[in-house]
């Protein structure tokens, strides 16, 4: 089977520009993606990341938070994807397979932080200051405050957190997504559930955020 | 349970706003295209490792051996180095050596290092104004693109158009020394200006020189810039290829995005009129991608066909964003509504590969029945029928959707 390409005649004779779009655009389904990526189509590549890539760097900033190395896990899934795609079994669940291929990088960078943490120097603004009050709580200071709260997690059930409450994935796509069974991912979740509503009582921001959140749910 | 979904909304939200700009992203995926064989790759790593150790040991030795470095706040909450994007609203960076950035609506810079003596700044696209606290050893360095600006204690407002590629300059106290391509370093005094565009060529130039990392002088000027906003300036400053265009004139006062306050009063036309006498060539390559989407759809109410044109912008200068997704469903609306359905089917369907779960699905996918029907695409109809059906069961195109699969 090969690959359908559509060349865009307009887009042909320009330079490609730091974030324009691709020189073409892959209409073809993911099996034929996948096809086309195996064959050494000289353009699927770039199609693979055009249709994914966006989709690979929302899933990393659900798990890791604002993060600076999020360029290079995005390119260090699609380099371990496109390594190993003759692995893949089934042609149209590329998309689940690549989610599991970029949660499994987060988890590695998670737990690389963790190994090296005891050399690093706390920064100033890392110091936790339950002290300091602010009277607005907007939304990027509740998900600085969050994500302090998760960087204490065992990774595991810092990525099921993410996955089912942030990235809003229903159970059955976050276990799948972790390749666990549900079983398995629900426990996770319940323990990280737990730890993490157990500190956020300790934060003011979020611990005012969800009562509101609980009283709006009440009434 | 349902306090931390709503939580996780919040989150998610906060997020999406600090996803890749398009050159990062854009940089990785040429890295990813650009990379060798895998077997060349691992021969690589040892080197790669001992890089990064060198790295660290450099900065752990660096960290021990230097002074507190400067910190810095963003609307009085302490922010550690890292990307500030303004939407409508300025924003202002103030640091703990009195200095001050003020980021313009619509902007996006990037603190990249702070150290004891200042910070270095990248302002990505769009403007800032910058007052840095003379001390003895000030040492502030603000990147605008390709252009640089070297500081030790002055007042000025930069920007840097990423679409457009045009650098500016105004120093209003002080003075700083700036450099780039087409500006060889030189000082540049209170009340001087700097206005440079890049011609396409001389972009497509520069391009090369970084990625060859050649030497620093700037390449020849095919053709001399001209800017489109600062005619007069010709006259005062006569245009060489070797010669940057350099103004005294005074600043002229920011506008206020007027077109926006008549939309938002209900008179479209005076607004699209007053976004014209901008200059919708302009305000394409300025405006942040939610203002660009209001300026498609003043477009599109008062029936110009630039809307279309102003969608496709969107994508090109913001994409993988939920903006250009967007755009991508609101350019197949209008294609679809011009009967262009090959092109609305392929906009839809690009949408929904984008933003599976955007605000705009559930629209999307009816339309997609609809367009696939008005094709004669029987297979491709069943197909769109059924998942908008196993998605929106009691949605406004279910009737239609069963209707195609032949179901009461």
């Amino acid at each position: 089977m090969t690959a359908t390409v559509h060349r865009i005649p307009k887009k042909r004779e320009e330079e490609p520009r730091a974030g324009q779009l691709s020189a073409f655009d892959f209409f073809g389904d993911d099996a034929r993606l996948v096809d086309a990526i195996r064959s050494g189509h000289p353009g699927a590549p770039a199609a693979f990341f055009d249709r994914y890539g966006a989709y690979v760097e929302r899933l990393l900033v659900r798990v890791l938070g604002p993060d600076q190395e999020i360029a290079d896990l995005l390119h260090e899934v699609f380099a371990e994807a496109l390594d190993h795609i003759h692995k893949l079994e089934n042609k149209e669940a590329l998309r689940g397979w690549l989610t599991r291929i970029t949660v499994f990088a987060a988890r590695g960078c998670i737990r690389r932080r963790s190994r090296r943490r005891w050399l690093r120097f706390m920064a100033p603004e890392e110091v936790p200051d339950v002290q300091a009050v602010p009277t607005c709580h907007d939304a990027r200071d509740l998900l600085a405050r969050a994500f302090r709260i998760l960087d204490t997690l065992p990774a595991d059930e810092r990525i099921a957190f993410s996955l089912r409450f942030i990235d809003d994935m229903t159970l059955p796509e976050a276990a799948d997504a972790c390749g666990t069974s549900l079983a398995t991912f629900k426990r996770r979740l319940r323990r990280a559930q737990d730890a993490f509503q157990e500190a956020a009582a300790k934060d003011p921001a979020l611990r005012e955020r969800l009562r509101h959140d609980h009283e709006e749910e009440e009434a | 349970m349902k306090s931390l979904e709503s939580l996780g909304r919040t989150l998610r939200e906060a997020e999406d706003e600090l996803l890749l700009d398009s050159s990062r992203r854009a940089d990785v995926r040429s890295r990813l295209l650009a990379r060798p064989p895998r077997s060349r790759r691992s021969a690589a790593k040892p080197a790669l490792a001992l890089a990064l150790g060198l790295a660290v040991a450099a900065a752990v030795v660096s960290m021990v051996r230097r002074e507190r470095p400067l910190e810095y706040t963003v609307g009085g909450r302490p922010e550690s180095a890292g990307l500030i994007v303004t939407r409508e609203r300025p924003s202002t960076l103030a640091f703990s050596d009195g200095s001050t950035i003020r980021l313009a609506p619509s902007s996006r810079a990037r603190v990249t290092n702070l150290d004891a003596d200042g910070a270095h700044v990248n302002v990505e696209d769009g403007a800032a104004s910058l007052q840095v606290t003379h001390r003895e050893h000030t040492d502030w360095t603000v990147h605008a693109g390709p252009f640089v600006v070297h500081v030790v204690g002055t007042a000025f407002d930069v920007a840097w158009d990423d679409t457009g590629a045009v650098f500016e300059l105004h120093v209003r106290e002080g003075s700083v020394s700036a450099e780039g391509p087409r500006l060889a370093r030189r000082l540049v005094r209170a009340g001087e200006r700097v206005h440079i565009e890049l011609t396409p060529a001389a972009r497509t130039e520069l391009r090369a020189a970084v990625v060859q990392a050649t030497q620093p002088t700037a390449p020849a000027a095919p053709e001399p810039a001209v800017p489109r906003r600062e005619r007069t300036l010709r006259a005062t400053a006569p245009v060489t290829e070797t010669t940057p265009i350099i103004s005294f004139s005074p600043p002229s006062a920011p506008t206020l995005p007027s077109w926006m306050e008549l939309a938002a009063a209900g008179q479209p036309r005076e607004a699209w009129a007053a976004a014209e006498a901008i200059g919708i060539d302009a305000l394409l390559a300025r405006l942040g991608a939610d203002e660009l989407l209001r300026l498609a759809d003043l477009a599109r109410r008062v029936g110009d066909s630039r809307a279309s044109r102003i969608y496709r912008v969107i994508r090109e200068r913001f994409p993988s964003t939920p903006a250009a997704g967007s755009a991508a469903f609101l350019l197949a609306r209008l294609d679809a509504q011009g009967g262009d359905l090959s092109s609305a089917a392929r906009g839809l369907e690009l949408y929904l590969d984008e933003q599976p779960r955007g605000r705009y699905r559930r629209e999307a996918l009816g339309r997609l029945v609809e367009v696939r029907v008005a094709r004669g695409q029987r297979g491709e109809a069943e197909a769109a029928a059924r998942r908008y059906l196993e998605l929106h069961p009691d949605g406004p195109h279910a009737e239609l959707a069963r209707r195609v699969l032949g179901a009461p």
